[in-house]
């Protein structure tokens, strides 16, 4: 009956979503960043994943209780040296995936660090997850889930950790199911406040004996 | 740590011309100390003996700065191009290749080639064709010095010689330098290739501690070493890395940030609709970061026909060719870029993919042209303003995540406060309070003055 394109129907699918949300993966070099990506986002694991230079850029549409979350990945190069460019691309995120290696000590140590860059690029209600990645290696395992845990409590901005694996396709989409689920979630919620008292509405001010909320502040 | 020392000090006095990381190289090394030590003796009489061989070609004028018309061959030898008949062939080669190395083969023969013809020899049409013309060109187009026995021993152990976590870095991006190498090549044949790789890569960052290694240099390097061997390879990746890499390996990546907005002022001036589009997606010139520091060896890795032909055109050209390329290919795609999604995400991908049938023969042209047309010099205010604006949004941007950070934080400290109110709710409302203190001070009066009246 119709003459569409198979093609450009499913770019057209591709373009309908219900939310539109952008996660950022970081964390030091070969902790498994690209690799966790190419797990979402095809279902595939190359063992040898070539190095990222820069910022790579990828997507997939989830299905969260009917509806379409578009999730925008960014994956970041790990060295040092490249952050003065992937700096520039935190902005606007409104999820933050910071990967560490469960085999490599160091790369545990260096997440103050990146919760730190994460503080200073991004708005404050940007959702944050810390994935332990390798979680398959448990006979090289150099950081327990415990200590992990125990971080968290010191950085309040962190929602959860995850282990996961990569090779092994353990909890990788749990991961991003739970950040486009919470990232929907809240963003309901702020729709639901923006209509309550939290926005400021210009021009609707309402004089001060009928405010409410301000009362404490009388007495 | 006296006994540490003591092996600084012997090199210092043997050899006066050592790389500043001396210094640090044996600091990292926390565990044995002693075989560290007896290691950096062996080291100091092969560096000794290296540094001697190299100090001419060290003197040298700068390639770039280099005049096209100086003779092309050093000390008058002349280099012999096998016969084709002698050529290690993959594939049965073309007419236009055949006819090529006919060229190449007639024109070398000349005394008097000028080192603009041969540079021209490798950015023409096809390049020098062959890996075994490579081998023996790519050394001429770098002005090396002819040294037969120019050998570097103590490889093995180079790596010590270097910050250990840059090491780290360098093992970690080794082991994923495999799209180099065929897909059918035994697990032998890998760690030969990323061992013998390893100890290029360290042998150059020892001797120049003021190249900073960057993710990226792995894949020019695993191009020489496939092209030129190991041996070979060394005196090659210095060069490249002096002549051409050094932007990229300073402390930081700041100048290449700088230097990706040569694509926009180029495009501005050869595709300005092409150039608006991309400005309204917010996209930033990143995407040819891995194409500008790599020569296009982090994505034609298993291309490496045309790879090693991109050296060829990028080792007869000045540094900064690789981004008027990126212009050109960029320009070549427009329907391309138009047709896809317009936000920073979509294009930033579609340019980052290259596709495997782009004309590069002719973009190759394309590129020299407009490098003649717009030479770096006369649009580089242009660069300086673009970069300009690069930082202001950068930091408009920091401000704004600052200031979205404060007043979250002074909503969640006011709903901290909300939370715990000192009144019950019932009586917190300004009129109930009113109500209720009106009618205590009645009840208090009527009170005071009952018992008066009693």
């Amino acid at each position: 009956m119709s003459n569409r394109d198979p093609d450009n129907l499913i770019s057209t699918n591709d373009e309908t979503f219900d939310y539109l949300f952008k996660i950022v993966l970081i964390g030091d070099c070969g902790t498994g960043k690209t690799c966790v990506v190419q797990r979402f986002r095809s279902g595939t694991f190359i063992e040898r994943h070539g190095n990222t230079i820069g910022v790579d850029f990828s997507m997939k549409t989830v299905l969260i209780d009917d509806k379409k979350v578009k999730l925008q990945i960014w994956d970041t190069a790990g060295q040092e040296r490249f952050r003065t460019i992937t700096q520039s691309y935190y902005r606007s995120a409104n999820g933050v995936v910071v990967v560490y290696d469960i085999t490599k000590r160091s790369t545990f140590l260096s997440l103050q660090h990146w919760v730190e860059e994460v503080r200073r690029y991004t708005s404050s209600h940007v959702l944050l997850i810390l994935v332990g990645n390798k979680c398959d290696l448990e006979s090289l395992r150099e950081v327990e889930k415990g200590e992990a845990e125990a971080l968290c409590q010191y950085l309040p901005e962190v929602l959860q950790v995850v282990e996961t694996s990569a090779k092994e396709n353990t909890n990788i989409d749990s991961v991003f199911f739970y950040l486009a689920s919470e990232l929907k979630r809240r963003y309901e919620n702020r729709q639901i406040n923006a209509n309550g008292d939290e926005v400021v509405t210009l021009g609707a001010s309402r004089k001060l004996s009928s405010c409410s909320s301000c009362s404490y502040k009388i007495f | 740590m006296s006994t540490n020392m003591e092996p600084k000090e012997d090199e210092i006095s043997l050899d006066s011309n050592i790389p500043e990381t001396y210094t640090e190289m044996s600091v990292p090394i926390e565990k044995d100390n002693l075989k560290v030590r007896r290691r950096n003796v062996i080291e100091t009489t092969n560096f000794a003996s290296k540094e001697e061989n190299t100090s001419d070609s060290e003197s040298n004028v700068p390639l770039v700065k280099m005049s096209d018309s100086t003779k092309a061959w050093y000390n008058n030898i002349i280099p012999e191009i096998p016969d084709i008949a002698e050529f290690s062939l993959s594939e049965p080669l073309t007419n236009r290749e055949r006819m090529k190395i006919s060229v190449i083969r007639g024109s070398v023969v000349n005394p008097n080639l000028t080192l603009g013809e041969l540079k021209l020899l490798g950015c023409s049409s096809e390049g020098l064709v062959n890996d075994d013309i490579r081998r023996i060109l790519w050394p001429k187009l770098l002005r090396l010095s002819e040294e037969s026995n120019f050998s570097v021993t103590g490889l093995e152990t180079i790596h010590s010689h270097i910050p250990n976590e840059v090491y780290q870095q360098i093992l970690k991006d080794v082991a994923r330098s495999g799209s180099h190498i065929s897909q059918d090549a035994t697990q032998h044949e890998i760690d030969h290739f990323q061992e013998q790789l390893t100890q290029l890569m360290c042998w150059v960052l020892h001797k120049h501690s003021v190249l900073n290694y960057y993710q990226g240099y792995n894949d020019i390097a695993a191009t020489v070493l496939l092209v030129m061997g190991l041996q070979n390879g060394l005196r090659v990746l210095e060069s490249i890395s002096l002549e051409f890499l050094e932007r990229f390996m300073e402390k930081t990546m700041e100048k290449v940030n700088q230097e990706l907005f040569y694509i926009f002022a180029l495009l501005e001036r050869v595709h300005p609709t092409l150039l608006e589009h991309l400005e309204n997606v917010e996209l930033f010139p990143h995407f040819a970061l891995a194409e500008y520091t790599t020569w296009y060896a982090h994505k034609y890795a298993e291309n490496r026909k045309l790879l090693h032909r991109l050296f060829d055109y990028f080792l007869g050209s000045p540094p900064l060719m690789p981004l008027y390329l990126s212009t050109v290919i960029v320009a070549y795609r427009a329907t391309e870029i138009f047709n896809t999604t317009p936000d920073m995400g979509h294009t930033h991908k579609v340019l980052c993919t290259l596709p495997d049938d782009l004309p590069f023969e002719t973009l190759l042209i394309e590129a020299k042209n407009l490098y003649r047309q717009y030479p770096p010099e006369s649009i580089s205010n242009d660069v300086t303003e673009y970069d300009r604006k690069r930082k202001c949004k950068e930091q408009e941007w920091k401000a704004k995540a600052e200031a979205s950070r404060q007043e979250r934080e002074k909503q969640r400290q006011l709903r901290i406060v909300q939370s715990t109110p000192r009144i019950p709710y019932r009586i917190r409302n300004y009129k109930t309070i009113t109500v209720v203190t009106i009618l205590a001070l009645g009840l208090y009066a009527f009170l005071r003055s009952s018992s008066g009246l009693n």
